[in-house]
């Protein structure tokens, strides 16, 4: 017997020192969401450089893409930290999708006997006949999608249909008559109907069948994991503004036009998740805006202080823009306008002023609908950055050059919504439209008579899913 | 490297000072895990969780007091939190019986009993046990730890003793009847 102890003294002393190494995996398990952790910061870095972050990914994307095509898995930075996890799940899905299949085929006998004879039949024949064996084979995919739970499945299957359409049509041939075969195969009664008409092919066709389904859907679940689209954008756009006039206050009361000029340029999407995408890009734009019944001078006190050759466009240079619009203005409504480079001038006519932006927005999307046909609702903000600059006037068909306006700011920004419709092509390819309506925040840096322009355009691009 | 470097690479996200931290600290964390849960996984559960805190959350420490400490006292709220999350009931505080002496016999007992025993106590008395007994918090900060009394704190204790003093006895006795 040993000497009583106090029940603390007992417990404190043995683990005094205690210490348990925990298993190799605890630390795996901190690694992986400590990576997670960190991606999901980038995306606030991402924000903050957003038009140039985006780009350089694009670029980078699309250059290791074309750099090592056989390794598909490394052409997306996304996954590379995830491939353990991707890879577990895709084992468990096609373990799945083969449960799925041997259960469901069953009920769906008649419907499946029903295919497999029009395509062993017309396998051969000519090429009208695929479509046929193609949209039964779509109805049975549905009705395969009906009494399955696993909407991923779903998915894949669905895109894996339209794979097979794009397809070549021998590919068809021989995938759709492959797709029997495994329907066949599972019940017995169809291995006895194709033992009497291919007696010999089975066994050969047994094992390229296993292994092109398996690299059939490794496919579609790669597709499905596609993440980053890039494509063209193209579209009219339409500047006006509520009131005000862009090139002085004098002018708010003249009549206004715009005309509609062309946007271009290219656009990156990446998708966050089923619903949300965040999209960039870089985009050329094109203002021209016109102001009528205007007269402009450029006194020759003011050039002979420039010292300057009068010739050309003379920097510091002040013209005088009177509004000859008799409904409204007075002589003495005289103004200067703050150009920053102008030639000796005087005349009447209207104004035009252009301006050209390289644009860079960044929109979040969020998808409506995600069918063939998907409608995303589109929000965000653009930058714009001032590349072209010019005030000329139009007098009696004569386009005749000033020079720049100086109350246009170099950075200005615009919030953006409208609506996106895309329509898949096909997996990795879809088209979109998309009217958007830009609110610009701060194009003018100076008084420009309460001139706060909107514009409005209608963009459509082809886009290509990787 | 020293310490302080590895906790300055940690504040970095760099990977290998948050490994070597890891290795050096895992042990004695892992040990405390096991004291405050009720099994093995449970454990690991929270020594996940605590490490994910700590390395989130390196950033607020700032060299003050020992670097140790800190990472026990995010362990034990991990393991806290847990019992928070679980524990939506309070009981009612408790009579209060008053603290006893209990002495037993300290041969042949093994260390992996005692954690047996200690993780098989109701999750309140284990937690109570572990700060008042092992980590030596006063029943004041006990109590407003787990948002009990300190009267609660007090009893629960010394329900954790008896019942601990039970088992033990219990297992002599039959150890002793086996010899």
């Amino acid at each position: 017997m040993g000497d009583k102890k106090n029940i603390d003294r007992i417990f404190q002393e043995k683990f005094k020192d205690y210490e348990v190494f925990p298993e190799t995996h605890v630390w795996k398990g901190i690694e992986q969401e400590l990576v997670k952790k960190r991606k999901r910061r980038i995306v606030p870095l991402w924000l903050r450089f957003a038009g140039a972050a985006a780009i350089l990914i694009a670029i980078i994307s699309i250059g290791s893409r074309f750099y090592n095509t056989n390794d598909t898995k490394n052409n997306l930075p996304n996954t590379i930290s995830n491939i353990d996890n991707s890879e577990e799940k895709k084992d468990s899905k096609k373990e799945q999708q083969q449960d799925k299949e041997k259960s469901n085929v069953l009920p769906d006998k008649i419907q499946t006997e029903e295919m497999l004879i029009t395509t062993q039949q017309e396998s051969d024949q000519q090429n009208s006949t695929i479509q046929h064996v193609t949209s039964k084979n779509v109805r049975i995919q549905n009705n395969f999608n009906n009494k399955t739970t696993n909407n991923d499945i779903v998915e894949v299957k669905e895109v894996f249909i339209q794979q097979k359409t794009t397809g070549q049509l021998q590919d068809k041939i021989s995938n759709h008559s492959e797709i029997a075969e495994q329907l066949q195969k599972i019940d017995k009664k169809h291995i006895a109907l194709t033992d009497v008409e291919q007696p010999t092919k089975n066994q050969k066709k047994d094992i390229t069948k296993e292994i092109l389904e398996q690299e059939n859907i490794e496919e579609l679940l790669e597709t499905k994991t596609k993440k980053w689209s890039i494509g063209s954008t193209t579209g009219p756009v339409y500047m006006n503004s509520l009131k005000g006039s862009p090139i002085d206050p004098s002018l708010v009361n003249n009549s206004k036009s715009s005309e509609v000029s062309l946007s271009y340029g290219i656009k990156v999407n990446y998708k966050f998740s089923d619903k949300f995408s965040l999209q960039s890009g870089v985009q050329n734009i094109d203002l021209a805006y016109a102001t009528s019944n205007v007269t402009v001078s450029v006194s020759s006190s003011l050039l002979d202080q420039s010292n300057t050759n009068i010739n050309f466009n003379i920097k510091g240079a002040t013209a005088q823009v009177v509004s000859s619009d008799m409904h409204q203005s007075q002589a003495s409504e005289v103004s200067q306008i703050p150009f920053r480079k102008i030639s000796p001038f005087n005349n009447s006519g209207s104004l035009y002023q252009k301006l050209s932006y390289v644009e860079v927005p960044l929109e979040a999307k969020y998808a409506l609908t995600q069918k063939k046909l998907g409608v995303n609702l589109v929000g965000g903000f653009s930058t714009y950055f001032l590349h072209g600059n010019a005030i000329s006037i139009n007098s009696s068909g004569n386009n005749i050059p000033l020079g720049e306006a100086s109350n246009v700011n170099d950075l200005n920004f615009s919030g953006n919504v409208g609506l996106d419709l895309n329509y898949n092509i096909s997996p990795n390819l879809y088209i979109n439209t998309s009217p958007m309506l830009k609110y610009q925040l701060n194009t003018y840096s100076e008084n420009s008579g309460g001139f706060k322009p909107y514009f409005f355009g209608v963009y459509a691009g082809i886009n290509y899913r990787f | 490297m020293s310490l302080k470097q590895l906790i300055n690479g940690c504040k970095q996200n760099d990977r290998k000072a948050q490994s070597e931290i890891y290795q050096l600290f895992a042990g004695k964390l892992f040990g405390l895990c096991l004291k405050y849960s009720r099994n093995y996984q449970e454990a690991q559960d929270n020594l996940h969780n605590g490490f994910l805190t700590v390395f989130n959350k390196i950033e607020q420490y700032k060299f003050k007091g020992s670097f140790e400490g800190w990472l026990k006292r995010i362990i034990i709220n991990t393991a806290l939190q847990t019992y928070r999350e679980k524990n939506v009931l309070n009981l009612v505080s408790e009579e209060i019986p008053e603290e006893i002496d209990i002495e037993i016999d300290d041969e042949n007992i093994s260390l992996d009993y005692l954690l047996e025993l200690i993780q098989g106590l109701p999750t309140r008395y284990r937690l109570v046990f572990n700060l008042y007994v092992l980590d030596g918090y006063p029943h004041k900060e006990i109590a407003s730890m787990l948002s009990i009394s300190e009267g609660t704190s007090k009893s629960n204790l010394s329900r954790a003793k008896v019942i601990l003093r039970n088992k033990i006895e219990l297992y002599q006795l039959k150890k002793n009847e086996a010899l």
